[in-house]
């Protein structure tokens, strides 16, 4: 009797210490590498990373397209940066959780982050649902992909072409998911441009229910993103009838251009620069970003290990096999969009505006 | 290739020695998954997917698959034997399944559960090979306009459910329906009784409203009543009776084999439907089982045919489900969407091509979810008798350590301290749904299909006009909800015209009348407070909802005038009754005078100072201090007990969710401080 309890306490007691040691750890290793910078600022960035740990914001739940981009980079960040990667995923909220844990984590370069920067850039030049977030001070390391976007029609429906479309006589049906999300948004500028007879339906749960109501003949178009629908589209359901850009995307020679057709009721230079507008917000894609004012050495090595990352022959076979786009920009690249967007003129700033609520 | 030809393939592949070891790694790895709270079979897959590069198509979709497959048999274990449901899907297994665990019957009701799931799996799965042919066409039936009139459908189930008490399970089921369409109202991106919390824009999150409404609230059941799962000890089964009751859980499950049928095709067509899933199949096929049953009067006492409906229901939706994503590549859920991102790391097309090229694929599909369902059923036979043995610990060691797998499950499932809030207070909402006679089952179903609803209706319009239900598959659906609606109240009204009263469907039963003297005058007057604050609750969002543009406004305005007349009509129900007891809850006198309330109470501070310690000292801290206080502090067990438990549950959570899934759990106010986050 008296044995067993002896066993008992000196069980509970290696049970708790071992518990004790593994959350004194766990909390206490971040703190030491805060530590090391602070009373050494000028301590090497690669011996900085060697070892720490990274975590990667991801904005949606494991299995989700934003996961399946972090698990496909974070080993080979691993590679260049040294650092272990541990993802971290916030759902919620269209991506302003994720972005908010951003904003509020420390500046020392191991926190890090996918974001949406295309619906982020909308929202951004219509100054709608920021939450007040700064999204230009963040601190850009590159671009992972950027969605090519396209309008997608059923292989059998009634308008195999962008010109059918142009010349229909009656009223057409686009489908859409959520009010000002960027399937919708996407539909009433190309109505408003083109001057279409179209009827934008929204409400759609997901990109999937609008695919099914195409099939079944309830909708006659919608635009979606070549990711989303290139299974489909290969395996003869849907066709691709326009591509938002101003030149054809070698994956997708046939496929005519926004530009190459001619807006009506718009004047030249107009039409010019509300399709520019259009196609650069598609183009920020998805970039991987950093809380605001991280050292500049310790910037300029993660966008070398992103760089570095982004070209490694293997994380290309891994991307092609899982069916990934990956298009890579740099950091400063990224910057340069964002300045950019600071300098859009108030009539195009209104326009993108009226297209997110729907009012064009 | 012949159909023959591809079953026989598809056959030999999933029996290949090249195969099974991933099958029953899988199965395995999903049983052990269903039986921590949270993580569902969608959570199971992702962690599978990266493991998929390199493996050869049927292996790699064994693996998948039997992931999947077994999570709710995990599930319906937990449910039945600690009242746990791991997620939706097991909700409906709670209405029966914890009734006959305490009349000591857990190896019975285990086996009848395991044993409806492979049932159900399988059915599920034949009609889809049944259906590969016609596979498209099937699909493409259920249009916006269709699944609104079978949402109505769903609904109407809500009146089987609840039909002792028809009044307060409306009041559950339209509070359901109101909780719904809290959040970002997508067509015109409205927030809805948000108040500007940016974690409310979603919507309140399914999985804690589920964890919190049925695990959480048994859990402070459990602590109120005290003693042990098992029921009083004397009960408690040795191994042999366990073996013995398992065994005749399967013969039962095997004498009911049209219930299972017919609760398995309810499975089947909700996994058609995009959206509708588990959660509801359980819940519509447990009401259909119980108004067809000759012993109706007894489900919810632990009737074996609830548990079988529940069971073999929630399974047999991924032969359904299953089919969008086969028939055309398009996935119908999140799960699905996870399914076809699996497929083409194994460098498969989807869509159509798979159902003519690959054939023999969509066998080894349906022969994983049959092996894997087998595999987790006798599997689960033999977890039973530990875990049987498990539910003999008394409920003051058994409740601190389940409420902490609870509130972890609940945080990882969105990675948010929020969701622990939600999870908490939907406990003691079921709790006191569960005391004042309220249907919890009713609040889930109006809870899942509300959202999905006014979007359909929306849509169907838009796409179909407002005539849209005149349509041949909407209106024969409509005719159907019309006449069971009908036939309800038909019966309804009937029963009350032999009970003599006049009025029976009418008047509430009085709350908790059986239990002892005294017990009926605290519950009436619990429940003038209870509705009184709700009705107060509903009348602010009523108003609030007035503000609002139309489209966004419609719905709520009308579910919640509804609702705020029938909870008025409560209040003065019970008001009329208990009112000279109105003051009994106000906390002087009776608090130490009846120990079931002064422990509710304590439940109460004990929960909040849970979540605090969380917010403050990170989850690992937080709940070995709550669990710690608990043991120690307030059942006074030894300190050196209350440690060893302590210590090795926290590490136990650790390993499993930091290490096995590389979930980072919150790690407290405190701790972000001095790491230099900035805290708001």
């Amino acid at each position: 009797m008296k044995e067993s309890t002896t066993k008992k306490i000196s069980i509970a007691i290696l049970l708790f210490s071992a518990a004790i040691v593994v959350l004194l750890s766990m909390g206490g290793h971040i703190n030491f590498t805060q530590a090391a910078v602070d009373d050494h600022p000028e301590v090497n960035t690669r011996s900085f990373y060697d070892g720490a740990v990274i975590r990667l914001i991801i904005p949606n739940n494991p299995g989700g397209g934003y996961d399946e981009y972090g698990r496909l980079i974070s080993g080979f960040l691993e590679r260049y940066t040294g650092a272990r990667v541990q993802l971290v995923n916030l759902p919620g909220s269209g991506g302003m959780r994720a972005l908010g844990e951003l904003f509020k984590a420390p500046a020392d370069g191991l926190t890090l982050g996918l974001i949406n920067g295309s619906g982020i850039a909308f929202n951004q030049v219509a100054e709608t649902s920021q939450m007040g977030f700064e999204i230009e001070k963040l601190s850009f390391i590159g671009r992972v992909s950027r969605d090519i976007r396209v309008l997608t029609v059923p292989a059998q429906g009634a308008y195999p072409s962008f010109e059918d479309i142009l010349g229909a006589r009656q009223a057409l049906k686009f489908g859409a998911t959520g009010f000002g999300g960027s399937t919708y948004v996407d539909a009433v500028i190309s109505r408003h441009i083109f001057n279409l007879d179209v009827d934008v339906i929204h409400g759609f749960n997901n990109s999937s229910a609008v695919r099914l109501a195409m099939l079944s003949g309830k909708l006659d178009g919608a635009w979606s993103s070549l990711g989303s629908v290139s299974d489909e589209v290969a395996s003869g359901q849907f066709s691709l009838v326009l591509q938002i850009g101003e030149e054809r995307n070698p994956i997708l020679p046939g496929v005519p251009t926004t530009h190459e057709f001619n807006g009506e009721s718009l004047t030249p230079d107009l039409l010019q620069e509300r399709l520019r507008i259009w196609s650069e917000l598609h183009d920020i894609g998805r970039p991987l970003v950093a809380p605001p004012g991280i050292a500049p050495e310790r910037l300029a090595y993660l966008r070398e290990a992103f760089r570095l990352a982004m070209h490694d022959q293997a994380l290309i076979n891994r991307a092609a096999m899982s069916g990934r786009s990956i298009d890579y920009a740099s950091g400063e690249e990224m910057e340069k969009y964002f300045e950019d967007l600071t300098q859009i003129s108030p009539e195009i700033q209104a326009y993108i505006v009226e297209s997110i609520r729907g009012e064009l | 290739m012949g159909i023959l030809e591809a079953l026989l393939g598809g056959f030999a592949q999933a029996t290949s020695l090249e195969v099974l070891p991933y099958l029953i790694g899988g199965a395995a790895f999903g049983l052990i998954l269903g039986v921590i709270p949270g993580l569902g079979g969608h959570f199971a897959m992702a962690m599978v997917i990266p493991f998929l590069h390199g493996l050869s198509p049927g292996a790699g979709i064994a693996f998948l698959l039997a992931s999947h497959s077994t999570v709710a048999q995990g599930g319906g274990l937990t449910t039945i034997l600690f009242s746990t449901p791991g997620c939706g899907q097991n909700a409906a297994t709670l209405l029966d399944g914890p009734a006959m665990r305490n009349k000591g019957l857990a190896g019975k009701a285990a086996g009848a559960a395991l044993t409806a799931c492979f049932l159900g799996a399988a059915f599920g799965v034949i009609v889809l090979a049944l259906l590969i042919p016609l596979l498209q066409q099937v699909v493409l039936i259920f249009g916006p306009a269709e699944i609104c009139m079978l949402v109505l459908l769903a609904l109407t189930f809500v009146a089987v459910l609840g039909k002792e008490d028809i009044s307060r399970s409306l009041i559950a089921g339209l509070s359901g329906l109101f909780l719904a369409m809290i959040g970002l109202e997508n067509v015109t991106n409205q927030d809805r009784f948000t108040f500007e919390v940016m974690a409310l824009q979603d919507g309140l999150p399914l999985v804690p409203v589920i964890l919190g409404l049925f695990a959480m609230a048994e859990m402070i059941d459990l602590w109120v009543t005290g003693g042990s799962l098992s029921g009083q000890q004397n009960r408690q089964l040795t191994p042999r009776q366990t073996q013995a009751q398992i065994f005749q859980g399967v013969g039962s499950a095997i004498k009911h084999w049209w219930l299972i049928v017919r609760c398995s095709s309810i499975g089947t067509l909700m996994g058609l439907v995009p959206g509708l899933g588990s959660t509801t199949a359980s819940f519509v096929a447990y009401g259909h089982a119980k108004q067809t049953s000759r012993n109706g009067e007894t489900f919810g006492e632990g009737n074996i045919e609830g548990i079988i409906a529940a069971e073999s229901s929630n399974d047999a939706v991924e032969g359904g489900a299953l089919a969008s994503t086969i028939a055309f590549g398009i996935p119908g859920s999140s799960s699905m969407a996870i399914v076809l991102a699996g497929l083409f790391v194994l460098g498969l097309q989807t869509g159509p091509v798979i159902v003519t090229h690959h054939t023999d694929l969509i066998f080894v599909m349906i022969f994983t979810i049959i092996f894997g369902n087998l595999l987790g059923t006798v599997a689960g036979m033999f977890l039973v008798n530990p875990l049987v043995r498990l539910t003999a610990l008394p409920s003051s060691l058994l409740v601190p350590v389940l409420m902490v797998v609870i509130v972890t499950g609940g945080y990882a499932v969105n990675s948010s301290v929020f969701d622990i809030g939600i999870v908490v207070l939907f406990g003691y909402l079921g709790y006191l749904m569960k005391e004042l006679g309220y249907s919890r089952s009713c609040l889930l179903i109006g809870f899942v299909l509300g959202a999905i609803l006014e979007k359909n209706l929306f849509l169907a319009t838009q796409l179909d006009g407002a005539y849209f239900f005149l349509q041949p598959v909407a209106l024969v659906l409509l005719i159907v909800t019309l006449g069971f609606l009908a036939y309800n109240i038909w019966s309804l009204r009937r029963r009350s015209l032999s009970t003599g009263s006049g009025k029976a469907g009418a008047t509430p039963s009085e709350p908790g009348a059986d239990f002892e003297s005294g017990v009926a005058e605290l519950n009436g007057s619990i429940e003038i407070w209870f509705t009184g604050i709700a009705g107060a609750a509903f009348a602010v969002a009523l108003v609030t909802a007035l503000g609002y543009h139309s489209i966004p406004a419609r719905t709520p305005v009308l579910i919640l005038s509804v609702l705020l007349a029938l909870t008025a009509r409560q209040f003065f129900i019970s008001w009329r009754k208990y009112r000279q007891y109105a003051s009994m809850t106000v906390l002087s006198g009776i608090v130490s005078d009846y120990p079931p309330l002064r422990k509710a109470l304590q439940m109460v501070v004990l929960a909040l100072l849970l979540m605090t310690f969380i917010v403050i000292a990170g989850h690992y801290a937080g709940i070995a201090l709550f669990m710690f206080i608990l043991l120690k502090l307030i059942s006074g067990k030894e300190l050196f007990f209350s440690l060893a438990i302590t210590a090795s549950v926290t590490l136990l959570l650790f390993i499993l969710f930091e290490l096995v899934f590389g979930i980072e759990l919150y790690r407290g106010l405190l701790y972000r401080f001095m790491a230099g986050y900035k805290l708001f």
